[in-house]
């Protein structure tokens, strides 16, 4: 079976400014993939045109295996999807948006439903335009998950979440979505980091990788060697060695394809004069922070 | 469909503020004009005018809060990633634009034409006309609602194009109907769908905002439809006051009919002039070929050429020459015109053309009015009310039609059983030709018209009891023909003159 999303070349141009160049993103069935980046980075654009909230100017995109911009009732019946900016109907309470969504969707669980409101405890009879920020996400992640659906797209839903809401988001979340496919993106890395299987960092548009996280993290390391006196920095730096730094006579970088003999190897070729090697497994934050500052130094020269 | 329904009951539960505001604005427009056609003043009424606005402004707000309720433009609406279908959602739309608008205008209708004294129950296609105008004319709120997020945007967008609309049709120059003309017969049938282009197109553009969302290439579309809104009704407007002004011209019954100089008695020319009033032209005509059911005929339009000029036909040559027929039953007997400017047409002998705009009309129906019962069902026209108590200096006819405005192409008389109180009085007075539509669309569904013969029955009966009951009498135009005669080499001095 293909893949729950798949997107070919996809590219979102608004006039002049390139938000998503010819990107190629693929969610595995069952995984939880993190869609990281800066800023601007195309994230959200991304999300929009998956949901054929925006058209594509180029390329295409599949989710649940239909064309994307053909994207209709059957196949929003089976995909969940909560955006930290999304124009709610203020005026409902949280039982009359329930109960009013409740006749669009076959598979509707109201066991699940009324479960999701008691874990959330949201308050039933207040309508939304009244309720905190984090409630109405968790009403808006309610009423997507009350229907047990193939596909949950959540487009920074933690952004202004306190750390309680986030982590009970969270937990909910894994809880109820057990064997549905996630896509999510956010800048809450930690959080990320705790429950994701996928990551993928996307950056001016571009999707720079995309990978399992435990192969992120086993690729990414902070490595420090410590000489006995200042050393020469040589004049060919690998091009997976980012964020170069020299203290003294410590100099630290980070190792964007690590792999231990390799690495190792490179260190004695090029710093012969090394007296001690660490290696740091770091985490998403870290790696993410590296290759941000990595790209804009990289955008500057 | 079962998701449409549930959507337009979210929809009441929503909008019932503005649902209210449309009911309330529609019941007190159905009192007032009720209460009006009961007791008529003939007065032009401001609160009908304020009310008929507040009707309009509620309906701009109701449809604005029910297409906003799942508003299409934008990218963050809750809806557009749930299971909707767009085709349920624009019937859902349209579910609550048939219940909450149409559906209480229809029953103002009802009601208002009840106390106008019609049967409502018996225009019914005409009332189902009606509501499709209705709805048609309701298609502009819900374009704009289809193209802005909030009220705001909303009102501001009708204000916008009412205000443009306004300024593009008084700027066009709409072609009126010559003077005493009346156009018979409509201009092409294409005119009787032309009002309907409009509509037609903004409900596509609707349609496809709701199959696709495309706000920007709909804006455009919407823009450029609402510039060319004015002009098409400017068109349409003056294609039929322009309409082709003849009928029965090729009809056997009125071909023979022919217009010849009268011969005096015994006098070689019989055409006089006025030696008191200088500018006066007596012409005395003679008619043959008259059909004998022909109830008499008017005389509406003489051109007169000036020597040597190309003669032009256009019947409204009311600056240079004024007319006067002289009608009697049986058909015209002569005619007068009233040169303004004689000393260009006296210094010498000069060829006249004359030529007659002749309107035909047959007696119709004839009806008693009795004041004190109120309106008078008019086979035809409407219905009539003779009113002697009214703000107007003496009593009048107040006549109404139900569901469009009265058709030109009659004529009234009213007569006491002894004299004439009015004679062949043009009804509903000038008007132009309008489509065939059995219904037209204002916010009341019946038209009024105080009657044209008003100075006649203010002249004869002004403060004097009128015998009961009065007869009214109905003609209807059949043809209109032009006939010409050229009285060549006439000097128009003295007090006869060849």
């Amino acid at each position: 079976m293909s893949n729950p999303i798949s997107t070919h070349n996809l590219s979102k141009n608004f006039r002049r400014t390139e938000a998503v160049n010819a990107l190629n993103l693929e969610v595995p069935e069952g995984s939880i993939y993190a869609l990281i980046g800066p800023n601007g980075a195309g994230k959200t654009t991304t999300i929009k045109l998956l949901m054929n909230i925006l058209r594509a100017t180029a390329g295409s995109a599949e989710v649940l295996g239909v064309d994307s911009r053909r994207l209709s009732t059957p196949e929003f019946a089976r995909i969940g999807y909560v955006s930290e900016n999304q124009e709610m109907p203020e005026w409902m309470t949280v039982d009359y948006f329930l109960s009013y969504l409740r006749p669009f969707y076959p598979t509707w669980d109201d066991a699940l439903a009324e479960d999701l409101v008691r874990q959330f405890e949201l308050p039933r009879d207040r309508k939304l335009r009244h309720l905190s920020r984090g409630m109405r996400m968790k009403a808006a992640l309610a009423s997507s998950l009350a229907y047990r659906p193939e596909l949950v797209v959540l487009d920074e839903p933690f952004t202004g979440l306190d750390a309680l809401v986030r982590d009970e988001f969270t937990k909910s979340l894994l809880e109820r979505a057990e064997r549905t496919t996630i896509l999510i993106s956010s800048h809450d890395l930690a959080e990320i980091e705790s429950f994701a299987s996928h990551v993928g960092y996307i950056e001016e548009g571009h999707l720079r990788f995309t990978e399992e996280m435990g192969a992120l993290a086993d690729r990414f390391r902070q490595v420090e060697l410590t000489f006995d006196a200042a050393p020469p920095l040589p004049a060919e730096w690998p091009a997976a060695w980012v964020r170069p730094e020299t203290s003294a006579a410590v100099v630290r970088f980070i190792d964007s394809r690590f792999d231990l003999e390799r690495t190792s190897a490179d260190i004695q070729r090029m710093f012969p004069e090394v007296r001690s090697v660490a290696f740091h497994a770091m985490s998403l934050r870290e790696i993410f922070v590296a290759l941000a500052v990595a790209g804009r130094h990289a955008k500057a020269a | 469909m079962r998701q449409a329904i549930h959507i337009f009951r979210k929809d009441v539960r929503h909008c019932w503020p503005y649902i209210a505001g449309v009911i309330a604005a529609t019941a007190a427009h159905a009192w007032q004009a009720s209460s009006e056609a009961s007791n008529p003043s003939g007065t032009v009424d401001m609160s009908g005018a304020l009310l008929a606005l507040l009707m309009v402004l509620a309906w701009w707000l109701a449809i604005g809060a029910a297409v906003h309720g799942e508003s299409l433009v934008g990218d963050r609406q809750f809806w557009t990633t749930r299971p909707y279908s767009w085709k349920s959602l624009l019937a859902a739309k349209l579910l609550f634009v048939a219940a909450f608008l149409m559906l209480p205008l229809l029953i103002s209708d009802y009601t208002i034409l009840r106390a106008s004294g019609f049967n409502p129950l018996g225009p019914i296609p005409g009332l189902l006309w009606r509501q499709g105008w209705f709805l048609a004319f309701l298609i502009l709120p819900f374009v704009a609602a289809a193209l802005t997020r909030a009220t705001r945007e909303l009102v501001l967008a009708g204000l916008v194009f009412y205000v443009v609309a306004f300024a593009v049709l008084a700027s066009l120059s709409i072609p009126t109907v010559g003077i005493g003309i009346t156009r018979l017969g409509r201009p092409s049938r294409i005119w009787d769908f032309a009002p309907w282009m409009m509509p037609v197109a903004g409900f596509a553009l609707i349609v496809w905002q709701y199959a696709r969302r495309r706000t920007f290439l709909v804006r455009a579309f919407s823009i450029a439809l609402g510039g060319l809104a004015p002009v098409v009704i400017a068109m349409s407007l003056g294609r039929m006051a322009s309409s082709v002004p003849f009928a029965g011209e090729d009809d056997p019954r009125y071909r023979n009919i022919t217009v010849q100089l009268a011969a005096g008695s015994g006098q070689a020319n019989p055409v006089k002039v006025d030696s008191q009033t200088k500018g006066w032209v007596s012409i005395p005509l003679k008619f043959s070929g008259w059909p004998r059911d022909l109830a008499n005929c008017l005389v509406s339009g003489v051109d007169t050429t000036a020597p040597g000029a190309a003669h032009a036909r256009t019947w409204a040559s009311g600056v240079a020459v004024r007319f006067r027929s002289s009608t009697t039953n049986g058909g015209c007997e002569s005619i007068g015109l009233s040169i303004d400017d004689p000393e260009a047409l006296t210094s010498k002998n000069v060829d006249l053309w004359v030529s007659i705009y002749l309107r035909l009309y047959q007696r119709q129906a004839t009806v008693d009015i009795q004041p004190e019962r109120g309106w008078t069902r008019v086979p035809e026209l409407g219905t009539v009310r003779w009113l002697e108590d009214a703000h107007l200096n003496g009593p009048y006819l107040i006549w109404r039609t139900a569901l469009k405005p009265g058709t030109p192409g009659w004529t009234y008389s009213l007569s006491d059983g002894k004299s004439e109180l009015v004679t062949d009085a043009e009804w509903p007075g000038a008007g132009v030709a309008w489509p065939a539509s059995p219904a037209w669309f204002a916010i009341s569904p019946v038209y009024s018209y105080v009657a044209s013969g008003l100075t006649v029955v203010h002249a004869s009966v002004a403060h004097a009891p009128i015998p009961r009951p009065l007869v009214l009498t109905t003609k209807r135009l059949v043809a209109t023909l032009p006939r010409e005669l050229k009285i060549p080499n006439v000097r128009l001095t003295g007090d006869e003159t060849r």
